[in-house]
């Protein structure tokens, strides 16, 4: 049995920026994995390469045991059918309305008649709070639909693995629970697979199994909650205790610089 | 003493002493920012070390603290001090507020981007002409293997484009055809008058019309509207990540947007370049009928007896492989994009002008190839 995802050795970088260094990871059959980190650290680019949209500049990323920069198109394909990706952004087509967005994988990967796609269609809408929407295009939605349109169709072939880029960002914090539920749902039932990545820390504490922390390029931290809580790295509390960095020189830098003998009153 | 506005004024203080002092007054805001920015700045040029009064300032805001970042590292350059001698309350919460992470990123000066790199134009250049042909080969590959494939992608699609890229176009390719021709006809119509030649006006025109023009005008109208079109819906669709979507979803990006295109176009083309010959040679007839006694009878007998089959075909065989380059070219541009809403913009209009380069080339090679057969 392979591991869903087996990332090992992954460097990754844009031009030459390294955003990763050096990453192993390996996530079981029916974990929930959240990702965490600072903006801009690399998480979006870790999921790319996860899914195959970008290739490691070092390292090998295997998913469902396939590694899908030498595979042929067919088990790429096969791999694929099996996976389902929410973007950051959505990505819902523009042209296409909600319904055909959570239809188009089903059409294009199964045999199913056209009616039960409808209702497997109208079902993951409802699952995800949009069953009125159905009929709306992508750009016709708020912020927050327009993810939940986008987990919806990446749900729609009910995939082994699942990736998040911030299911809950943007939402309000009962819907952002509801999709966390459906989340743990979507996994006690199928065993699905999960890779999310976060910033909530409620949704962490919901839902994940194991935690992953990224900084500067590096896993910083990897672990339960519990254990993470438990962490003595000053990064790692800081992150949990939502304490900002603290600035660096105490009066500001600038000032120090200006020589100023009498400081603020 | 000075003044930078109503709001802020300056004032040297008298004394020689090194460093020179100067107190400041009032707001010291994006607005009086400039005007005292380049009296320090002249000072601080110059050689001059100053200590600065911030007593009596009521507000400064986050330009004020800048200016301090900028004059420091004026300062650092020329070698002399600048101190802030004195602060208001405000004034230091502001230094707090608004505050770099370090000293170091506060004085560092960015450099504008030069242009280092000509060497590598050509290696670029190498690698945008690769992909073209892979993307070129994607294209045929997929056009002629999809329609035996299990599931054809999206039904109807190539319909729906062949709407697109034809039907809406040929209004304008019509009009602008009957415009060129009778531009034609009335160009040659006083040649032609002077050795009673008039009704070779009618040859003339469709040996140009379908042999060269009406290609060619077609290919230019439908580089501008529809392969600006593609390269705008593809570089819009990369931008927000639709195109990675479509990877994840196990959909190949080129099937699914660029070959019911490719279909389209293979059959609009022709149908436009026939609709643009029609309509030059009608503009044509018309001068014929205005101005050199041409009955349409006259006009349209001489018209078909002009005519070659083999002009005919060789400028529809033109136009479908017209429609190709622009389809390429745009898609090409498309997936090429990078950077947001101004990267769209940027392949948007180079997808019309390489067609438009593409379109004339090939057009010089046919001329070529039919001048030998
Ligand atoms: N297409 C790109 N070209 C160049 N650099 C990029 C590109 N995409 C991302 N980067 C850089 O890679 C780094 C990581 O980006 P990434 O999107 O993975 O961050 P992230 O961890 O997902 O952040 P956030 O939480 O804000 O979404 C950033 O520094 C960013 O500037
Ligand atoms: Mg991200």
């Amino acid at each position: 049995m392979p591991w869903p995802l087996e990332i090992r050795g992954l460097k990754a970088q844009y031009g030459d920026k390294v955003i990763l260094e050096d990453l192993d990871l390996l996530v079981e059959k029916g974990e929930i994995l959240t990702v965490l980190g600072g903006s801009g650290c690399g998480k979006s680019t870790l999921l790319k390469h996860a899914v195959g949209l970008m290739e490691p500049a070092a390292g090998t990323v295997k998913l469902l045991g396939l590694d899908l920069l030498q595979a042929d198109e067919g088990e790429k394909k096969e791999v694929l059918t099996r996976t389902g990706v929410l973007f950051q952004g959505g990505a819902l087509l523009n042209s296409l309305t909600i319904a055909e967005n959570v239809a188009l994988p089903l059409e294009q990967h199964t045999d199913l008649p056209g009616a039960v796609i409808s209702d497997v269609v109208r079902m993951k809408l409802s699952m995800v709070g949009l069953f009125d929407a159905a009929g709306l295009f992508p750009p016709e939605l708020s912020g927050g639909m327009r993810k939940r349109a986008a987990l919806a169709r990446a749900i729609a072939l009910d995939p082994e693995i699942l990736f998040c880029d911030e299911p809950s960002a943007g939402l309000d914090p009962l819907t952002a629970a509801g999709i966390d539920r459906l989340i743990r749902d979507l996994r006690d039932t199928l065993a699905m697979t999960v890779v999310a990545v976060t910033h909530e820390m409620a949704s962490v504490k919901l839902i994940a199994d194991r935690v992953l922390m990224l900084d500067e390029g590096n896993v910083l931290f990897e672990g339960s909650l519990a254990e993470m809580r438990e962490s003595n790295n000053q990064a790692v509390q800081d992150y949990l205790a939502r304490k900002a960095p603290a600035a660096a020189g105490g009066t500001g830098t600038l000032l120090a610089a200006l020589h100023c003998e009498e400081e603020n009153k | 003493m000075g003044e930078a506005g109503p709001r802020l004024s300056f004032e040297w203080l008298p004394d020689e002493s090194r460093p020179r002092e100067l107190v400041l007054r009032g707001v010291l805001d994006k607005v009086s920012v400039p005007a005292v920015y380049k009296a320090l700045r002249t000072k601080i040029l110059r050689g001059v070390s100053l200590s600065i009064d911030l007593e009596n300032v009521e507000r400064v805001d986050s330009a004020g603290i800048a200016m301090f970042a900028d004059l420091l590292r004026s300062a650092k350059e020329k070698g002399c001090a600048l101190k802030v001698s004195r602060l208001s309350k405000q004034a230091g919460h502001a230094f707090q507020v608004f505050r770099f992470k370090s000293l170091s990123e506060a004085v560092t000066r960015i450099e504008p981007p030069y242009l280092e790199r000509k060497g590598q134009d050509l290696i670029e250049f190498l690698a945008a002409a690769k992909e073209l042909l892979l993307l070129c080969a994607d294209t045929f590959t997929w056009a002629l293997t999809s329609p035996f494939v299990r599931r054809p992608y999206r039904k109807g699609a190539a319909l729906e484009q062949a709407v697109i890229l034809g039907s809406r176009a040929s209004g304008i390719v019509a009009l602008i055809s009957f415009i060129v021709g009778l531009t034609m006809a009335l160009l040659s119509a006083t040649q032609l008058r002077t050795f009673g030649a008039n009704v070779y006006v009618a040859d003339m025109l469709a040996l140009a019309m379908t042999r060269e023009l009406a290609p060619l005008l077609t290919a230019i109208l439908v580089a501008g509207r529809s392969g600006s079109a593609v390269a705008a819906e593809v570089a819009t669709m990369k931008v927000t990540e639709e195109i990675d979507a479509l990877r994840t979803l196990g959909l190949e990006p080129v099937r699914f947007l660029i070959v019911p295109k490719l279909y389209a176009i293979t059959f609009t083309q022709p149908l436009l370049t026939v609709i643009s010959a029609i309509f030059g040679i009608l503009g044509g007839m018309l001068i014929g009928m205005l101005l050199l006694n041409l009955s349409p009878q006259t006009f349209i007998h001489q018209t078909a007896r002009a005519l070659i089959l083999k002009d005919i075909l060789s400028g529809l065989l033109k136009s479908v492989v017209f429609g190709w380059i622009i389809l390429v070219v745009g898609a090409f541009n498309g997936f090429r994009v990078s950077g947001g809403a101004e990267g769209v913009g940027r392949v948007t209009t180079s997808a019309v002008v390489q067609a438009i380069f593409g379109v004339i080339v090939a057009d010089a090679i046919f001329s070529l190839l039919f001048w030998y057969s």
